[in-house]
């Protein structure tokens, strides 16, 4: 547990460093998505290791779907705001 | 100073995509994407800035809205398909990169053609 509050403690002084304007949300979802992959990866070995290659297969599947979904909404909301900016309508 | 908290954010995530590179290709490839994103947002008051100076120039030039407009279509046309094209491109699929290339290069086409018919009207119109 002592190793979890400190993981989390870095954690949150990593994000008061980056983030001075209200912009918390934006670079928090960063750092979501690296540690989806770190657990994601640590997962799929054990499952390798413990013989459960399909399940491997679908926690990597699992792992891309989620951040997929984080990741279009940014994109789109990318996308809106270019072409508010430039009217390409 | 905003380009330090960039030049931070940057350095983070390129050790971060480094890391998970090795492991999981497509979740450092997702990451590049949303930094590139949240760099956007970040940007995105100094270039409205930046495009609300350049239509009061036209203004005060007395530049028709229809040209400044269609430059800021293509500027906006460019900036996405780089976007996309880099992405492709980091990915390793350079065919498909350059397929985004090709294609706003034909949009980019067909919004300045009215352009360039300006320009033949006032070349006809000044030629005896």
């Amino acid at each position: 547990m002592e190793i979890f509050r400190r993981v989390i403690g870095y954690y949150d002084f990593l994000i008061i460093i980056l983030s001075k304007r209200g912009v918390k949300v934006e670079v928090d979802i960063l750092f979501k998505i690296a540690a989806i992959g770190i657990v994601i990866s640590i997962l799929s070995k054990v499952l390798d290791e413990a013989g459960r290659k399909e399940q491997a297969q679908m926690t990597t599947l699992a792992g891309v779907v989620i951040v997929l979904m984080m990741v279009i909404q940014l994109v789109s909301q990318l996308f809106y705001n270019v072409k508010t900016m430039f009217q390409l309508y | 100073m905003e380009i330090i908290q960039i030049v931070g954010l940057c350095v983070v995530t390129t050790i971060l995509v480094v890391l998970l590179r090795e492991d999981r290709p497509e979740i450092a490839l997702q990451m590049s994407i949303v930094v590139g994103v949240i760099i956007l947002l970040r940007m995105i008051n100094q270039i409205l800035a930046i495009v609300e100076y350049l239509r009061d120039l036209s203004l005060r030039a007395n530049i028709s809205n229809l040209y400044i407009s269609t430059v800021f279509k293509i500027i906006g046309i460019a900036y996405i398909a780089e976007f996309g094209s880099q992405i492709c491109k980091d990915a390793g699929s350079h065919s498909i990169a350059s397929k985004i290339e090709f294609s706003a290069k034909v949009f980019i086409l067909v919004l300045s053609f009215p352009v360039l018919m300006a320009v033949m009207d006032l070349i006809i119109k000044i030629l005896p």
